[in-house]
């Protein structure tokens, strides 16, 4: 799955940093990305604004799913939605 | 492992680090080290430097080439190496160059028919055999082998055979059959008349092919044992010398063999054998 729709779908619920996301991802997708691969998402995701990085006094950054970041995921999710039922409902006829 | 994934961040483009490398490395002292950490941390810098523009993608192809190349290297087996060392000594010195009969026994020893004769009788690369007949394994076997000789005195010569083979039977075995080839070679080229006369004054002819010990008589200027791997009562103990096995006791003249490993620990393995 991709990583950049791992992050946004981890920050839907909430602020979080970059272990913290790394630790609910693996959680809910059994997937565990690695800090490279991680911090790639993280770069191109805030360059196209769909997430933000918050001010924070320690070195771990929260970032936060950008209302522009919200409407993609919500699109992309969207279409894997329907490609999934699509998918589903052909298995069970075949 | 952690420190190593902390240095790798310095692959990454300046820009980028001004930015993220704080949190970056706060990341990496969080979360439990793998291996695969490794490749991941590298790649994403790489991918990063080609994003930025800092580095082009044909660079970027040759840098994650030059980073397979060495883990190959480090990864990779290491091909087995046996190497037999020979002492001979030519009874022909004052009348002919040692050097001279050294080519012509090293010649025949490992012409065309003789590797021929190693690969069918080893069943060497039978995959190179069926796509490109006898020749392609020949040329496999002449890739593998290495052979060196070196002429510390006037009469005596010490030869060094090796095969290289992933698999180490197969590599001792080999050279077991290169170095009976030299032998045979050797013994044809010093006189067949010397070796008769030798016969004849011993009173007998011992020899015996256990695969890698061969027992000749005794006779000035003649092979007199040739000594591997293999264990015969009659042969006198191996000991090694700086690398060279020596046989105990023995004399000038003879001829002494040791298959030595290279890439495995420098151990001798007596096995009981029969003539």
């Amino acid at each position: 799955m991709e990583p950049s729709l791992l992050v946004l779908s981890s920050l839907a619920e909430g602020d979080k940093h970059g272990y913290a996301m790394m630790v609910d991802i693996e959680a809910f997708s059994g997937i565990r990305l690695g800090a490279g691969t991680l911090y790639g998402a993280i770069t191109r995701l805030e360059e196209r604004g769909w997430i933000q990085g918050l001010d924070s006094d320690d070195r771990r950054r929260p970032y936060r799913l950008t209302a522009l970041g919200r409407k993609h995921l919500k699109e992309q999710l969207s279409t894997l939605d329907r490609a999934a039922k699509t998918g589903l409902t052909r298995l069970r006829r075949a | 492992m952690r420190s190593v994934l902390h240095r790798l961040v310095r692959l990454y483009p300046r820009s980028w680090r001004e930015r993220y490398e704080g949190e970056f490395h706060a990341v990496l002292d969080d979360a439990m080290p793998r291996r695969r950490d490794f490749y991941d941390v590298f790649k994403g810098g790489v991918m990063l430097r080609i994003e930025y523009g800092v580095l082009c993608r044909a660079q970027a192809f040759g840098i994650a080439l030059a980073v397979i190349a060495v883990l190959a290297v480090r990864f990779m087996p290491a091909p087995y190496e046996s190497e037999a060392v020979v002492s001979t000594q030519s009874v022909y010195f004052l009348e002919r160059p040692v050097t001279d009969e050294m080519k012509i026994v090293t010649e025949r020893a490992f012409n065309e028919d003789k590797l021929a004769a190693v690969v069918e009788t080893l069943n060497l690369y039978p995959d190179s055999r069926v796509k490109g007949g006898t020749e392609k394994a020949i040329q496999r076997v002449r890739e593998g082998m290495r052979v060196s000789t070196q002429f510390p005195r006037g009469s005596f010569v010490l030869t060094s055979i090796s095969f290289r083979h992933p698999d180490p039977v197969i590599a001792k075995s080999v050279t077991i059959a290169l170095v009976t080839n030299f032998i045979d070679e050797t013994i044809r080229l010093q006189s067949a008349e010397q070796f008769a006369a030798a016969v004849a004054a011993e009173g007998k002819v011992r020899t015996g092919n256990i695969g890698s010990y061969k027992m000749f008589p005794r006779a000035p200027g003649q092979l007199l044992s040739a000594a591997t791997e293999g264990h015969h009562p009659d042969r006198p103990k191996l000991t090694t010398v700086g690398g060279l096995a020596l046989a105990e006791g023995s004399q000038i003249g003879l001829i002494i063999a040791l298959l030595r490993r290279r890439t495995l620990p420098p151990r001798l393995e007596m096995q009981p054998a029969s003539i």
